[in-house]
C-alpha cells in the first residue's frame, strides 16, 4: 500500500517534471522565434539584405522595381509608398542607392511589397534573387538618355525577361519611360522600337555565349536553359508581344516637389497585376 | 567653406540636405558609385571627385549615411569632428522617425526640416572651437630655445653639450652594467650610511651616485641588455602566450583542413554562446531581457570571428592583404548592428561576407564579347584582343581555345604571333591553327607571323591592318610571357598596347597563384600606366583564369584578381582541349570560398 502511494507520488512528480520541461521548451522556442525575428529585422535595417525574404514568401505580393542607375527607381518607390497621403509633393529627393529599399504599401487598396533594387551593376545579383519571388516587375527607363544607354538598357530588360521565374510564372513587366519632362525625352513607342531592335541583336550573341563552369555535369539542363534564354521566335524579328510575360510601356515623370505624372496608371497597373 | 551636407538612407532617400552653393556634377553620387558600392578603400574616409572633396560617415544601426562636400583646395581638418557630432545629434533627435521610415505602416514621409537650426549650431560650435585652437596655437610663438638657431648660440651649444654628456654617461652606464653592478654591490655590501656619507662628503661623487640610480631606471626603461637579464621570465611568459595562441590555430589548420566546415562552425557556435553568457546580466529577468532585446555588435565582439574568417579566406588561397581588406569592410558594415541574443554571430558574418563577395565578383562591365565583336565589325574594323601575362600561364593555349569558340560562332579569326621572344612560340601557334582549321568546316582562321626578334608592336599593327583589309572579324594578339619585374619587356608590352590600343586587354593568370596574383596585376597595370606616355593609359580589361580544374575549392585567386583590378573574369580555362573554356560561375566560387 505504502509502496503504491509512493509510486503514484513518484509518477506525479515525474509528470510534473515533464510538464515543466515541456513548458520550458515551449518558452524557449518562443524566445528563439522572437529573437530571430528581431535579428532579421535589424539585419534588414542594417544591410538592406536580400536574405530577409528567403523563407516563406513566394506568395508575397512582391513588386520589383529595377532599371539602370539614375533613372528614377527610388523616386518611383517613394512616390508609390507615400502616395496614400494627401500631400503627394512630400516625396523626398533621392540619390544613388547603395542598398535595397523594401517597404509594404497599399496601392489602390491592394497590398504590395515594393522592392527597389539599386541600378549599379554590382547589384545584379540581388536583382536575380528578388526576381525569383516577383509577382510584378517595373522596369524604369530614362527617356532622355535612351539613345546613349540603349545597349545597357536592353541588356537589363533582356535579363529580366529571360529570367527563369519571370518566364515560368509569366510575370507581367511594366516599362516606365521616366523623365518625360525632359525636352530630349523620347516617346514610349520610339523607346519600344529601339529596345526591340537592340534585344533582337542581343539574343543572338547571348546564344553564342559559353557555358558556365558548373554546367559541364548536366549538359541537358544547360541546353534547356539556353532554349529558354531565347526570347521571341527564331527567324522573326524580336517583338515584345512574342514574350510569354505581358509587357507594357508607360510614360511617367518623377519630379521632386511636384505631382508625379503618370503615377495613377502605374498604380492601376500594379494593382491589376497583383490581383491576377 | 562647406558646399553641401547631405544625410540620406543607404537606399538613396535623402533625409536632409543643405547646399551652400551650386555644385557642378554630383560628387555624392560618384562617391557612392565608385567607392562605397564597390567596397574599396575603406581606410580613408576622403574621396576626391572633380573639384570637390567628399568626406563621409555611417550610422549602421539606422542605415544612414552622412556626407560633406567641399572645395578640394580647402583644408577642413575639423570635418571629421563635424561629421561625428552631426551624426550624434541627428541620430539622437530623429531615431524614431528613421525607424518609422523602415516600418511598413508608415505612410507619410517624415519631415527632417527641423534639423536646419541644429546643424547650424553644431557647425558653428565646431568651427569656433577649431578657430580658437588655431588662434591659441598661433598666439604662442615658438620659443627661441626650441628653434634650431638657438643651438648655434654659445648658450645653446653648452646646453646641448650637457645634454649630450648626460646621454653619454647613461650610455656608458648602459654599456657597462657589470661595473655598475659592482659599484652597487659594494654599496650594498658596505654600510647604508656610507653611501649617504660619500654623497655628502664628496661632491664630485654625487653625480655618480645619482647616475647609478639613474642607470637602474634606465635599465628598466632603456637598457635592453638589462631587460634581457631581468625580464627573461616575462619574455618567456609572453612567448608562451603567443605560442599558445598560434598553436591552437595551427593545429586547427594543419589537421582539419579538409573538415574545415564542421570545425569552423563549432568554433563560432562556441564563441557566440560565450558572448551571450558574457553579456547576460545576472538573474532570470536579465537573461530574458538580453535574449529579447539583443545586443549591439562592437569592434571587440567582431574581432575574433573576423580573424577566423580572414584565416579561412587565406586558406582558400585569397591573397593576405585582400583578405584583410575585405574582412575590415565587412566588420565596418556590421559595427552598430543589433542582433538577437540567440542569433549566431557567425551566421550574420557569413551572410554579410557572402553579400560582400558577391558584390566584388559581380562584373561591372558586360562580358558579352560576341556582342562587342558585332559592334566593332559594324564600324568596319576587326575586334582586337591582346593576351598578356607571365610565363607559362597558358596564354597561347587559351588563345587557341577562345579562337575555337569564336570559330564555332562563325567569326573569321586572325592570330597575330607577337611572341617574338621565345623560340617555338610561332610554331606552336601554327600547329594550333592547323588543328583548328581541321576542326572547323569553314576554315576561317589564319596566322599572321613575321618570325622572331622583331618588334612585336609593329607586327601587331601590321596584323590589324591586314585583318581590316582582308575582312577578318577578330584579331587575337599573342604576346610573349614576361615577369612583371622585367622592365624592358614591360616597356615593350606597354608600347604594343599604346600603339595598337586593342579592344580588350586580357590578363591571363593561373588559378594556382596566391599572394603573387596581386603583385602581377598591379605591376602589369602600373607598367601600362607608366610607360605608355599617353594621358589616358589603357589598363587590363578582363581576366582569363586558367588551370581552374587543378585547384579544387581553393578558388581564392579569382577573388584576389577581381578585387585588385575591379575587372571581370571573362573566361575560365578548365582543361587541355579546345572545348575546355567556360564562363565564370559567381555562385559556385562563393560557395567554394565560404565552405
Amino acid at each position: 500500500m505504502a509502496d503504491g502511494m509512493e509510486s503514484t507520488g513518484m509518477s506525479g512528480l515525474v509528470l510534473g517534471g515533464l510538464v515543466l520541461l515541456a513548458l520550458g521548451l515551449a518558452g524557449w522556442y518562443l524566445l528563439q522565434q522572437q529573437s530571430a525575428a528581431i535579428s532579421k529585422k535589424s539585419l534588414a535595417i542594417a544591410s538592406g539584405s536580400s536574405s530577409i525574404s528567403h523563407g516563406s514568401s513566394s506568395k508575397q505580393p512582391k513588386v520589383v522595381i529595377t532599371g539602370l542607375m539614375n533613372t528614377g527607381k527610388t523616386a518611383l518607390w517613394c512616390h508609390l509608398r507615400f502616395s496614400q497621403t494627401s500631400v503627394k509633393s512630400a516625396a523626398p529627393m533621392t540619390q544613388t542607392s547603395m542598398a535595397l529599399n523594401i517597404a509594404e504599401a497599399f496601392i489602390n487598396e491592394t497590398r504590395a511589397l515594393l522592392v527597389d533594387v539599386p541600378g549599379h551593376q554590382k547589384f545584379h545579383f540581388d536583382r536575380t534573387t528578388q526576381l525569383a519571388q516577383a509577382r510584378a516587375v517595373v522596369f524604369v527607363v530614362d527617356s532622355a538618355q535612351m539613345a546613349k544607354n540603349v545597349r545597357e538598357t536592353a541588356e537589363g530588360l533582356y535579363e529580366v525577361l529571360a529570367n527563369e521565374h519571370v518566364q515560368e510564372q509569366e510575370v507581367p513587366v511594366l516599362v516606365v519611360c521616366n523623365k518625360q519632362d525632359d525636352p530630349l525625352a523620347l516617346a514610349n513607342t520610339r523607346i519600344q522600337v529601339l529596345l526591340e531592335d537592340e534585344i533582337d541583336r542581343l539574343r543572338g550573341s547571348r546564344q553564342a555565349g559559353l557555358d558556365s563552369v558548373q554546367d559541364t555535369a548536366n549538359d541537358d539542363a544547360a541546353a534547356e536553359e539556353r532554349t529558354r534564354d531565347f526570347l521571341g521566335f527564331e527567324g522573326k524579328r524580336f517583338a515584345f508581344e512574342d514574350v510569354v510575360s505581358p509587357v507594357q510601356f508607360n510614360e511617367a515623370t518623377m519630379v521632386v516637389g511636384h505631382d508625379a505624372g503618370g503615377l495613377e496608371q502605374i498604380e492601376r497597373w500594379i494593382a491589376d497585376a497583383l490581383q491576377n | 567653406m562647406l558646399d553641401q551636407f547631405t544625410i540620406a538612407t543607404k537606399g538613396g532617400v535623402v533625409l536632409w540636405s543643405k547646399g551652400y552653393t551650386d555644385i557642378s556634377g554630383n560628387p555624392v553620387d560618384s562617391l557612392i558609385r565608385d567607392v562605397l558600392i564597390q567596397n574599396t578603400r575603406t581606410s580613408s574616409t576622403k574621396y576626391h571627385s572633380g573639384a570637390y572633396s567628399v568626406q563621409w560617415a555611417f550610422a549602421n544601426e539606422l542605415n544612414v549615411i552622412f556626407v560633406a562636400v567641399y572645395q578640394k583646395i580647402l583644408q577642413l581638418p575639423y570635418l571629421e569632428e563635424l561629421l561625428r557630432l552631426v551624426k550624434r545629434h541627428f541620430v539622437a533627435r530623429f531615431a524614431q522617425e528613421i525607424k518609422e521610415l523602415i516600418d511598413p505602416e508608415c505612410a507619410e514621409f517624415p519631415s527632417f526640416d527641423a534639423f536646419d537650426d541644429e546643424f547650424e549650431q553644431v557647425w558653428r560650435a565646431v568651427e569656433e572651437r577649431y578657430q580658437k585652437e588655431r588662434k591659441e596655437m598661433k598666439s604662442v610663438p615658438r620659443k627661441f630655445e626650441d628653434t634650431k638657431k638657438f643651438q648655434s648660440t654659445a648658450k645653446g651649444a653648452k646646453l646641448e653639450l650637457e645634454e649630450l654628456a648626460q646621454a653619454g654617461e647613461m650610455e656608458i652606464g648602459r654599456k657597462q652594467p657589470s661595473k655598475m653592478r659592482t659599484w652597487n654591490e659594494r654599496k650594498k655590501d658596505g654600510e647604508e650610511g656610507g653611501k649617504k656619507k660619500g654623497a655628502k662628503n664628496k661632491k664630485g661623487k654625487e653625480n655618480r651616485v645619482w647616475e647609478g640610480k639613474m642607470s637602474k631606471e634606465a635599465m628598466q626603461a632603456l637598457d635592453f641588455s638589462g631587460k634581457k637579464d631581468g625580464s627573461e621570465s616575462d619574455g618567456a611568459r609572453v612567448a608562451a602566450l603567443v605560442d599558445e595562441n598560434s598553436k591552437g590555430v595551427r593545429t586547427k589548420d594543419g589537421v582539419y583542413e579538409v573538415a574545415d566546415v564542421a570545425e569552423r562552425s563549432s568554433d563560432f557556435q562556441l564563441l557566440g554562446d560565450e558572448e551571450a553568457e558574457q553579456d547576460t546580466p545576472k538573474g532570470i529577468f536579465g537573461m530574458f531581457k538580453s535574449l529579447t532585446s539583443g545586443r549591439v555588435l562592437s569592434k571587440d565582439i567582431l574581432s575574433e570571428p573576423m580573424a577566423r574568417m580572414r584565416e579561412h579566406l587565406v586558406n582558400k588561397n585569397v591573397a593576405t592583404d585582400i583578405a584583410d581588406e575585405i574582412c575590415q569592410t565587412v566588420a565596418q558594415s556590421l559595427i552598430g548592428v543589433r542582433v538577437g541574443g540567440l542569433q549566431n554571430i557567425r551566421k550574420l558574418i557569413e551572410q554579410s561576407m557572402e553579400t560582400a563577395l558577391t558584390r566584388i565578383l559581380t562584373p561591372i562591365s558586360s562580358t558579352d564579347i560576341i556582342r562587342d565583336i558585332d559592334h566593332a565589325n559594324s564600324s568596319g574594323r576587326p575586334y582586337t584582343m591582346a593576351f598578356v601575362g607571365v610565363n607559362g600561364v597558358g596564354k597561347s593555349t587559351n588563345l587557341s581555345k577562345v579562337c575555337y569558340w569564336l570559330l564555332q560562332n562563325n567569326k573569321r579569326v586572325l592570330i597575330a604571333a607577337c611572341d617574338t621572344f621565345r623560340s617555338g612560340a610561332v610554331e606552336q601557334l601554327r600547329v594550333h591553327v592547323r588543328n583548328l582549321r581541321a576542326l572547323s568546316e569553314n576554315q576561317s582562321v589564319e596566322i599572321f607571323e613575321r618570325g622572331y626578334g622583331k618588334d612585336s608592336a609593329g607586327i601587331a599593327r601590321d596584323a590589324i591592318s591586314f585583318g581590316t583589309s582582308n575582312g577578318f572579324d577578330v584579331v587575337l594578339i599573342d604576346t610573349a610571357g614576361r615577369m612583371q619585374d622585367n622592365e624592358p619587356l614591360m616597356r615593350a608590352l606597354s608600347k604594343l598596347v599604346s600603339v595598337n590600343s586593342p579592344d580588350k586587354i586580357l590578363f591571363v593568370g593561373e588559378a594556382l597563384v596566391g599572394n603573387e596574383a596581386v603583385d602581377q596585376l598591379q605591376k602589369f597595370n602600373q607598367a601600362m600606366r607608366d610607360f605608355s606616355g599617353q594621358s589616358r593609359p589603357r589598363q587590363i580589361d578582363g581576366i582569363i583564369l586558367t588551370k581552374f580544374d587543378t585547384i579544387d575549392d581553393r578558388v581564392g585567386a579569382a577573388l584576389s584578381m577581381t578585387y585588385i583590378t575591379g575587372q571581370p573574369i571573362v573566361f575560365v580555362g578548365t582543361g587541355q582541349t579546345y572545348t575546355d573554356l567556360r564562363k565564370m560561375n559567381v555562385g559556385q566560387v562563393i560557395r567554394a570560398l565560404l565552405r
